[in-house]
């Protein structure tokens, strides 16, 4: 597997989450200021409201919900790594799978762990950026809170099934024994 | 030169997964608000303290309170604003000197007590 496949594998999967990140904070941003009865107005420099306080506000439940849906991917991964894996899926969960024609989930470790490595990036990247604004007094400290949590979490959890992984195959590995001192070679008799 | 080309085209599309990256950052960087704004909020002051001092300040020296008051009268009876209930007010009242502040102080002082103990 060379370097530019990788990036390009990369760059494919960067694209569905990139997109409804986008899209859930364009989205999040109306909708919420709909609900919280905030004006604002769309302008050549972006969307301007009234005042810092409606700002935070707005600002703050609009990284919820960007949060809310990296969530929802982080954890799409994550099942499909920790009971979908096809290293040590259980029979039956395969069985099951192919009854209800849902074997796709079904995936290695390259494919999960490229998905992963994306969306454990983008969380890293939100993390940063609301460190940045609940730094700057631009967004409630306890969204950032949250966002720090749901990084560790996937993380910890993304390593836990790697270490898993590599014990398979550590233990796999031992089925060829290089040892040949116990192996009779012909005229040794 | 096939080297050189591998990595070329490799750091294209490392720029480009990094772009990819960033790219709902900037998206973030979306919403603003007005720095200048009128519009003004009870709630402005948890996040920030105000400079502005009000006029009961002690700090605030008597001759600048007597001219923020002169100001201020002057001000309504150019408006000629209704609501204003004693726009016609003389300079006498707003001469202000040590014993009346203190005598203010004191009642106040008086009155923050009484409401304590009840």
């Amino acid at each position: 597997m060379t370097l530019s496949k990788i990036l390009a594998r990369l760059i494919d999967k960067a694209i569905i989450p990139a997109v409804l990140l986008i899209a859930s904070r364009l989205i999040s941003i109306v909708l919420v200021s709909k609900y919280l009865g905030v004006a604002f107005k769309i302008t050549d420099r972006g969307l301007i409201v009234q005042n810092s306080y409606d700002y935070i506000k707005v600002n703050s439940y609009s990284v919820l919900f960007m949060t809310t849906m990296l969530v929802i991917g982080l954890f799409y991964v994550l099942i499909k790594s920790l009971f979908f894996h096809d290293s040590h899926i259980k029979p039956t969960i395969t069985a099951k799978l192919f009854s209800i024609k849902a074997e796709s989930l079904i995936q290695n470790s390259y494919e999960i762990y490229t998905q992963g490595a994306v969306w454990v990036s983008y969380s890293y990247m939100l993390l940063l950026v609301s460190g940045i604004m609940a730094m700057s007094n631009l967004m409630y400290k306890w969204v950032f809170y949250i966002i720090t949590g749901v990084t560790l979490l996937t993380t910890l959890l993304f390593v836990f099934d790697v270490e898993e992984e590599m014990k398979i195959k550590k233990d796999k590995d031992v089925e060829y024994d290089t040892d040949k001192s116990l192996i009779e070679l012909p005229g040794d008799l | 030169m096939k080297t050189v080309f591998k990595i070329g085209f490799n750091t294209v599309l490392l720029t480009m997964f990094l772009g990819m990256l960033v790219l709902p950052a900037g998206f973030m960087g979306l919403m603003s608000f007005e720095e200048n704004s009128n519009v003004l909020s009870a709630q402005d002051s948890i996040y920030e303290e105000s400079s502005i001092k009000s006029i009961d300040n002690p700090e605030v020296p008597l001759d600048v309170k007597e001219m923020i008051l002169k100001m201020e009268r002057e001000y309504y009876q150019e408006q000629q604003d209704k609501f204003v209930g004693d726009i016609n007010r003389t300079d006498e009242i707003e001469k202000l000197n040590e014993q009346t502040t203190e005598n203010k102080e004191e009642t106040v002082e008086e009155n923050s007590n009484v409401s304590e103990k009840n």
